[in-house]
């Protein structure tokens, strides 16, 4: 099967969020095959990749680092490729990664770390690998009967 | 997010949010409440019926404005949460930490 694919570079600033949301509202206008349940979760995954990004990112001269976030739409299904060449995540993991080394939940009064978490349950897949000066999350995101 | 500040009967103080709750606006939700329990309101309820999306950031600000309220002798409680916010405190579980309210009302009746 055959899918449409949708791309947008950004800066990982302040806006780069705004960005983001936009970017996917026009996605899910140009596919409407795709459920709201699906369409919430990619966003969830999405945002939370950004927003880590953002946080963490800037190399030493403190420039944001560019966010590339690929979409395909194949059917009801959403495969997902966000990359950046910025820092590597702060919970430096092996590369490559995937999700089901995540550990455990924080606790429930802490007030962050939190977000991959989410990430991990959006998703149906998700895996991370740092390519020389680029890091890359790939997730899919199926119907769940 | 723009957010409004109003006063209810018994000490309770409403924070209305519009827009999203993440990375970007937290740290506007976590002012307003050390601000009003600050000035002495220590009963905070965060109207969410205008909130379309909220990531981590936004529920760590949500667990901090409890902490923060409770922390006071006060008490917290979240009001009209969407679909979507609803989910990530459920996926989260911290349901039992930040019941939803139906709505204003509902969280004013309480338990």
């Amino acid at each position: 099967m055959t899918g449409t694919s949708h791309q947008l570079q950004v800066a990982a600033d302040l806006e780069c969020l705004d960005h983001i949301h936009r970017f996917l509202g026009e996605v899910w206008a140009a596919s409407p095959q795709v459920a709201y349940d699906e369409r919430v979760r990619t966003t969830l995954a999405s945002a939370e990749l950004a927003a880590n990004v953002i946080q963490h990112g800037a190399p030493g001269d403190g420039a944001p680092p560019t966010i590339t976030l690929v979409i395909e739409v194949v059917g009801p299904e959403v495969r997902a490729l966000l990359s950046d060449d910025g820092a590597p995540p702060p919970r430096r993991a092996p590369s490559p990664w995937t999700f089901n080394n995540l550990g455990d939940e924080p606790p429930v009064l802490r007030e962050s770390g939190r977000g991959l978490h989410l990430v991990r349950t959006s998703a149906d897949a998700l895996m991370y690998h740092r390519d020389g000066s680029h890091n890359h999350w790939t997730f899919n995101v199926r119907p769940r009967g | 997010m723009d957010l409004a500040l109003e006063r209810r009967d018994h000490g309770w103080a409403v924070l209305v949010l519009n827009g999203r709750l993440d990375l970007v606006s937290a740290a506007k939700l976590r002012q307003a409440v050390d601000d009003t329990v600050n000035h002495g309101t220590n009963r905070v309820i965060v109207d969410l019926s205008g909130v379309p999306f909220m990531d981590s950031s936004g529920l760590g600000a949500l667990v901090g404005a409890f902490k923060r309220a409770t922390g006071a002798g006060g008490a917290f409680r979240i009001a009209g949460p969407s679909h979507q916010v609803r989910d990530v405190i459920s996926i989260m579980r911290l349901d039992q930490l930040l019941p939803p309210y139906l709505n204003v009302d509902a969280a004013l009746e309480g338990p």
